[in-house]
């Protein structure tokens, strides 16, 4: 039992593994910390991890790391990741295939390189706008923001939960909430499913998705 | 304007009873920096750099080692942070306010939002009783988009990004000239952050607000901000201007952050 353990600790790349198994938690640093939950959670040889917002607490430098360790550990152990993010450049970059919630609904869902490049759903785009890329200074141009607050789980939208917010919402949007639709079904490519779904009645419509940030009464 | 000159600052560790020697943690080497008025001046590095123990020397709660930081008002009177007395720190509070990180903490859950604005006015030297402090509290919540009727609710019963907008409120209810902001957008989810930095952009536009912008996420560091310093360690290791940092930062510590950014992949 203390071998197996010693050895988790090792895989995921803490250094004097014996002896820091006698270390109490607040004798770690936040990235280390999450490193032994990562080894808690293989300790019983799962075939799917889920890592619900990882490296949200983390660092970047840090974040890079774990990442780093959850990638190595998927090639060594052939493991299934479900990764929860809120940080789409993040989800970007590790995963195969992209499912995009909203109001506890599937927005959209796809390969992941086909998701970021073209996104069917105003809501995905809107994310992608949002996103704050490195070198973009305020004197260059205003932030895009999403105008509005999600949804109230109490009282639930009767159509799409993003029509209140969505600036190509139309009123049919608003009365029914739309299907979840398979526009591509191609063939899995390395085992990796590619169909590509999802949930708006005006898919791929460009312009102007996001407000460039007028502000709201009572926003967030 | 704001200036730090060679300031230091270390904290004892607490040590068992037993102890031989007190241990200390240097959390701030000599950083020397000055903010401009109408400036945003942002602070970046990793958790443990120092950033915070740095905002807080600026504004009085903490007393530097050694070194000296020193705010000259828009009226020209020069005062002595570093050193300055009870009363000092009165007038102080006018000038200078600061936000903090984490507001699910920094605002008292049991406490309605108009004592909480009312709070960051009392202890200043321009308090002049209640019912002046109630104008200052609308007025100051109607600058972050809130309204009348949040001031008899309590921080439980806002969203993050709400509670963001009150810690900010109870910022501005002393009409300051400098804002410190130490993360205050870190918690939040991307909509709601570029909500937040929206309202503050308002902000310091509005008001000629000078800023002392805190973060570890460089991409909203060099976006935010005019000059951008950035700390390891306890030490300034490098100042440029936003944009010269954003097109490619010179020293070492600075490349590995920069490249630990997260990218989008891929999109059109």
């Amino acid at each position: 039992m203390r071998d197996h353990s010693v050895r988790l600790l090792e895989e995921v790349g803490i250094a004097e593994a014996a002896r820091r198994l006698g270390s109490f938690p607040h004798q770690f640093s936040g990235g280390m910390l999450q490193r032994v939950m990562i080894a808690h959670a293989l300790a019983a040889g799962p075939e799917l991890l889920i890592a619900d917002e990882p490296t949200t607490a983390l660092d970047v430098t840090v974040q890079a790391q774990v990442v780093d360790l959850l990638l190595r550990l998927r090639a060594a152990r052939g493991l299934a990741i479900l990764f929860i993010s809120h940080d789409l450049a993040l989800v970007s970059q590790v995963a195969d295939r992209i499912l995009v919630m909203y109001g506890g609904l599937v927005m959209e869902q796809g390969p992941a390189a086909l998701v970021m490049s073209e996104p069917r759903h105003p809501y995905t785009r809107a994310l992608l706008e949002a996103h704050l890329e490195l070198g973009v200074h305020y004197t260059d141009r205003p932030l895009r923001t999403i105008p509005g607050a999600v949804p109230d789980p109490l009282h639930p939208e009767q159509g799409c939960p993003f029509a209140p917010r969505c600036a190509l919402a139309e009123p049919r949007c608003a009365h029914a909430i739309p299907p979840l639709v398979d526009e591509r079904a191609d063939a899995p490519e390395e085992g990796v499913d590619r169909t590509l779904r999802h949930r708006c009645v005006l898919p791929g419509a460009k312009p102007g998705a996001v407000a460039p940030g007028p502000m709201e009464p009572v926003p967030c | 304007m704001l200036t730090l000159d060679a300031v230091s600052k270390r904290f004892a560790l607490k040590a068992g009873y037993f102890a031989a020697a007190r241990r200390h943690v240097q959390a701030v080497r000599e950083v020397s920096f000055h903010i401009d008025d109408g400036e945003t001046y942002g602070l970046v590095g990793e958790s443990g750099s120092g950033k915070t123990t740095t905002a807080r020397l600026a504004v009085g709660m903490y007393r530097p080692d050694s070194g000296s930081i020193s705010y000259r008002d828009r009226a020209g009177v020069l005062h002595d942070v570093g050193r300055s007395g009870a009363r000092a720190r009165r007038e102080l509070r006018t000038r200078l306010a600061y936000v903090f990180q984490d507001p699910a903490r920094s605002l008292n859950p049991r406490m309605r939002v108009e004592s909480i604005l009312l709070a960051g006015l009392r202890y200043t030297a321009d308090w002049r009783g209640v019912d002046e402090g109630r104008e200052r509290a609308l007025a100051a919540l109607e600058a972050v988009g809130l309204a009348a009727r949040h001031l008899t609710r309590r921080p439980p019963d806002f969203s993050g990004g709400q509670r963001q907008r009150v810690a900010i409120a109870r910022a501005l209810i002393v009409r300051p000239e400098t804002l410190i902001c130490d993360e205050i957008v870190s918690a939040l989810d991307v909509s709601v952050r570029s909500q937040i930095l929206d309202l503050l952009q308002t902000l310091r536009r509005e008001l000629g607000l000078t800023l002392l912008f805190i973060s570890h996420d460089l991409a909203v560091v060099t976006y935010f901000c005019d000059r951008v310093g950035v700390m390891q360690g306890g030490r300034l290791v490098e100042e440029a201007t936003a944009q010269e940092l954003a097109a490619g930062p010179r020293h070492q510590y600075t490349r590995q952050l920069y490249a630990a950014v997260p990218r989008l992949a891929g999109s059109g």
